[in-house]
């Protein structure tokens, strides 16, 4: 079952979802640019910029630790190592139990007292920081996808058969289980995950922007979407739409007088729901 | 039933083991090595006379010291001394509120905290899974209907866009909108916020539709059309499906093909429900902390963190995962008696058969 999108007929659903999002942040980028100050200006587009590399660098993180433990595990498991399985094993479940939010507020215990001492230094370094930090959280999404792709295949006679003609467990399980046959969930993991890391990554920064240390704050962390919102400015222009509750038409000059705050937040929230529903679309378009 | 604990206990024990490490780890790398000081310039610093950040005082010390000869010179020595002053007073604040320790000194009040935030995960979580579950059993229904194309409800699309909103909405920026109509400190706000927003309601519903779809495509659904046990998706007081069933806990749809398709999808669900236990957590956390609420477990946290107060923060984070390891467990019993129910499995040993 193909998914087209109702209103672009052959543009495939998840193309569809890209699209708006793409022309959605081109709409705002445009009213922001006619409505809103410069200085604040660029402070939204870079926080924006800023979020979106951190959720490259977690999605990539995620990847390459998952693809390596993953890929241990799995291997240990088909060569008899069954200790190395079981700690391997051990790590994905305990990974998995611990609340997102521990994880966070770990990584960013650690990455606040590098930067403190100095270790950490540069818009580059911390941003790559965040980004590790988000992905290790979230890398056990990807790593329980790569297994039970592998666990798929063991259920049938494919490996079993393969393994008897002679071909090795490397090619088998990289090139024949995860490259050729495991690409598409891959792909529709890395959409979704698009979407958590920047739910994750935004509220710890949002948090972390509240106070979290005496000497790293937002004005020594590079800007993101949630620091951005946390920003004294923001929080007026969200209390602001508030008041449309009890004055309506206070709705006209909403979009024109508190647009950094509502920039941040209609950024994050239209990106979280048009990652969300290309997901679903992909996975459904592909019949994952 | 034992091994289940066990097996949770063990998981526990580990990381708690882990979180003092890290505690060990972290307060190493943040003592700082202690300043040199001489008999001299300390002498002058405890001068309860002389105000350091003073324009006046520091011009008259400075010409004191360099009319006795010192080195270095009078207005180095002062802009050393000032700084020295002002970080010996911040390291006073600091130490002051670092020993707002709350399990050392209030320990009955930290339990409080921990129960009631426990309560209120409790809460949100079984509301979230039936959330979850009746959302995708709805849309499910929906689209198993048969309807004409294009005649599937669909919201208005302002209700559809702001819906969407709230969903997808991090649940502090929704708060933050509806303060001045709403408290939020309120409970009620938080249950809410905690199940319809932060995407969880859109995103487990959506997993808990694909997993029923999933199911439906399976040979015994087929099988069971083929022997006309009654699929009718019709919604309704005198209809196969009827709206108390739908919105009830339990969804029993006797006789229905429904019934034995979302027995199979809510043993699946389980495992969908102990990730959903770790965001809720992740969720509601944010939540407090962002909207500082004080008193609360989540903002209690913040504040150790803030204040540097690592025992308080990893035993804090320790029990967060007890939490997640208590649902855990709480889930796996309810499979172990399930699966003995229908899988009809012999789980546990019997006595006097070897």
């Amino acid at each position: 079952m193909k998914t087209r999108s109702v209103r672009f007929p052959g543009l495939p659903g998840d193309l569809f979802w890209l699209a708006i999002w793409l022309l959605g942040c081109l709409l705002v980028l445009l009213w922001d640019a006619v409505f809103l100050n410069k200085p604040a200006l660029i402070r939204v587009w870079t926080g924006f910029g800023n979020t979106l590399s951190v959720a490259g660098i977690s999605l990539v993180t995620a990847l390459v630790f998952s693809f390596f433990l993953s890929s241990g595990f799995i291997l240990a498991r088909w060569n008899g190592f069954g200790k190395l399985a079981a700690a391997a094993e051990l790590l994905l479940s305990v990974s998995r139990s611990v609340p997102q939010i521990i994880g966070l507020l770990t990584g960013f215990l650690i990455l606040t007292v590098l930067v403190t001492q100095e270790v950490l230094t540069g818009k580059a370094g911390i941003l790559t920081g965040f980004g590790v930090t988000v992905g290790l959280v979230l890398y056990y999404e990807f790593s329980d996808m790569l297994i039970e792709r592998a666990r798929w295949f063991e259920q049938t006679d494919f490996i079993a058969a393969s393994r008897t003609a002679g071909i090795p467990d490397f090619h088998l399980l990289f090139i024949e289980i995860w490259w050729r046959n495991s690409r598409l969930h891959l792909i529709n993991k890395l959409i979704s995950g698009v979407g958590s890391t920047v739910f994750l990554l935004c509220s710890i920064d949002f948090i972390l922007s509240v106070g979290l240390s005496h000497s790293v704050n937002a004005v020594n962390f590079p800007p993101t979407l949630g620091s951005l919102l946390a920003h004294i400015d923001s929080k007026q222009d969200i209390l602001a739409a508030g008041l449309i509750f009890s004055d309506p038409s206070y709705l006209a000059v909403l979009f024109t007088r508190h647009l950094q705050g509502l920039s941040v937040a209609f950024l994050i929230v239209f990106t979280l729901a048009c990652w969300f529903k290309a997901g679903i679309s992909f996975a459904e378009r592909n019949r994952l | 039933m034992r091994q289940i604990f066990l097996k949770h206990l063990l998981l526990f024990l580990s990381v708690a083991g882990l979180f003092f490490l890290l505690w060990l780890l972290t307060s190493r790398l943040t003592e700082y090595p202690p300043e040199t000081r001489d008999a001299a310039t300390e002498k002058w610093l405890q001068d309860s006379l002389i105000l350091w950040q003073d324009p006046l005082h520091q011009a008259i010390v400075a010409d004191v010291w360099d009319l006795a000869g010192n080195s270095p010179e009078g207005d180095q020595f002062v802009s050393q001394m000032a700084r020295r002053k002002s970080a010996e007073t911040v390291g006073e604040i600091d130490r002051l509120r670092r020993q707002k320790s709350l399990i050392s000194t209030d320990f009955p009040g930290f339990l409080l905290q921990f129960f009631s935030f426990f309560l209120l995960f409790g809460v949100v979580l079984a509301i979230s899974v039936w959330g979850a579950e009746t959302l995708g059993l709805l849309r499910f229904i929906f689209k198993n209907q048969q309807r004409p194309a294009g005649s599937a409800p669909r919201p208005h699309p302002v209700l559809g866009f702001l819906s969407l909103f709230v969903l997808f909405s991090p649940g502090y920026l929704i708060a933050y909108i509806l303060k001045p109509v709403f408290p939020s400190d309120s409970a009620l706000l938080i249950v809410a916020l905690g199940i319809f927003t932060n995407g969880t309601l859109a995103v487990y519903s959506q997993k808990y539709l694909n997993l029923l779809s999933q199911e439906f495509e399976k040979g015994y659904i087929v099988a069971a059309r083929i022997r006309n046990v009654t699929d009718s998706f019709s919604t309704g007081r005198n209809q196969p499906l009827s709206w108390k069933e739908i919105f009830g806990i339990r969804k029993q749809f006797h006789g229905h093909l429904l019934r034995h398709g979302l027995l199979n999808t809510r043993r699946q669900f389980r495992e969908t429900v102990r990730e959903l236990a770790a965001f809720t957590i992740t969720s509601l956390i944010i939540l407090e902390m962002a909207l500082n609420i004080q008193g609360r477990y989540g903002y209690e946290l913040l504040r150790q963190l803030l204040y540097g107060n690592l025992t308080d923060v990893f035993v804090m984070m320790a029990g967060l995962f007890l939490m997640v390891k208590l649902t855990d467990a709480v889930i796996d019993l309810a499979a172990f008696r399930q699966d003995s129910r229908y899988l009809n499995q012999v789980t546990e040993p019997v006595e006097g058969v070897k």
